[in-house]
């Protein structure tokens, strides 16, 4: 084990015994390599095992170690020990109830984002008879940033006016009702609008901007939030033209 | 083992935690110089309509240092504005156009843009 040590201060809360949550002190000692993940493992096996957190792959892909980390939501396992000085504050995800330590519940999130009917609705079901449906690389490319979401919620953390407006749709749900809309085999948009323009859809959202700052992906939900505000202002400027849609 | 999710409540003053949010902010804050500035021009179209005397009573309340430091603001305020704006743009077009134009091409064309009506503005000023 190296000698280099740094203190973690651990935002604890256990729904069992305490009454609100409160800081937990550690001292690590740390390899050049490790990440914030490594160390929690440190603490977990080393110093106090009941420490509750999320992980899995362990490099940024399933989305499960978001944590806000010196004030940024950050990916625990993408974020190293040696980039720290002194005491490194580790908070579970802002904007969501805390479970217990650095997990939070995600219900609402996976309600919402089922929601926006996350996969390609294909209102003119082709017989098989017809063969593949093509897309071009071009036509590929239109939501590809977009299908690139991990769900690991950073973005929820980011965004204030998820906390002052919880019923807000949020940006990663935005982002991926957005994917669908720009597949060329998709034809789900009408269904998709009440969720993303709705009362609490893209309207909630005044562009701080901060969620595509600490998306660990690139997807960059503040921009698809806002094409679709450019969008919802079209159709209704177009409803008055053509009021083809009207019956539904 | 009991569920018991703890909720943090949001704090008033969320938007001083991180300079992301404290640059929003003043963001936001431009409008509150630019509705100002545009009630003082407003009451100075007034002023005109009220004759000379009224009109050289608004142009002097101008000078005062306190309304020069105070346009100086607004300018500053609306610059910044302009140009977080800008740097936002391009990515609010749809993505069938940001597929086609570069981020930083719709920057500039953003930027020349307000030096062509800058330039329209300034020309009218001076000839008529
Ligand atoms: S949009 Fe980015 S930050 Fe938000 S959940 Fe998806 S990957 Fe995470
Ligand atoms: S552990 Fe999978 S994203 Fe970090």
């Amino acid at each position: 084990m190296s000698d280099k040590m740094i203190n973690i201060e651990i935002l604890r809360y256990n729904p069992e015994s305490d009454e609100k949550p409160s800081y937990g002190k550690f001292e690590v000692p740390y390899l050049e390599e490790w990440s914030m993940l490594d160390a929690l493992e440190y603490i977990k096996d080393e110093l106090d095992s009941t420490l509750a957190y999320r992980w899995s792959c362990r490099m940024a892909v399933c989305g499960s170690c978001g944590m806000v980390i010196n004030g940024t939501p950050k990916l625990g396992c993408e974020t190293f020990l040696r980039d720290y000085k002194g005491t490194i504050k580790v908070e579970p995800l802002a904007n969501f109830p805390i479970e217990r330590d650095l997990v939070v519940d995600a219900e609402d999130f996976i309600n919402k984002l089922e929601s926006v009917k996350p996969y390609i609705i294909n209102a003119m079901e082709k017989p098989v008879e017809e063969g593949v449906t093509k897309q071009t690389p071009k036509e590929l490319s239109l939501y590809k940033q977009f299908s690139s979401c991990i769900n690991c919620m950073l973005c929820y953390s980011a965004c204030p006016q998820m906390g002052i407006n919880p019923l807000f749709t949020g940006p990663a749900v935005i982002a991926l009702g957005h994917r669908y809309n720009l597949d060329t085999r998709d034809d789900g948009y009408d269904e998709r609008t009440e969720v993303i323009q709705g009362k609490n859809g893209v309207w909630s959202c005044t562009f701080v901007g901060y969620c595509s700052e600490v998306c660990p992906k690139n997807v960059d939900p503040a921009a698809a939030i806002n094409q679709n505000k450019l969008q919802g202002a079209q159709d209704w400027a177009l409803s008055f033209l053509m009021p083809r849609k009207g019956g539904k | 083992m009991s569920r018991r999710p703890y909720v943090r409540p949001m704090k008033r003053t969320w938007y001083m935690d991180h300079p992301f949010y404290r640059t929003y902010m003043i963001r936001e804050a431009t409008c509150v110089f630019d509705a100002l500035y545009c009630i003082n021009l407003f009451f100075g179209i007034l002023q005109l309509s009220r004759g000379e005397d009224a009109w050289q009573g608004w142009l002097s309340f101008q000078a005062n240092p306190l309304m020069i430091l105070f346009t100086v603001v607004t300018l500053g305020m609306t610059l910044f504005h302009a140009v977080t704006y800008f740097d936002m743009t391009p990515r609010v077009l749809p993505q069938q156009i940001r597929k086609m134009v570069a981020d930083n091409v719709v920057n500039k064309l953003m930027y020349a843009g307000l030096a062509a009506v800058s330039a329209i503005v300034l020309a009218a000023a001076v000839w008529f």
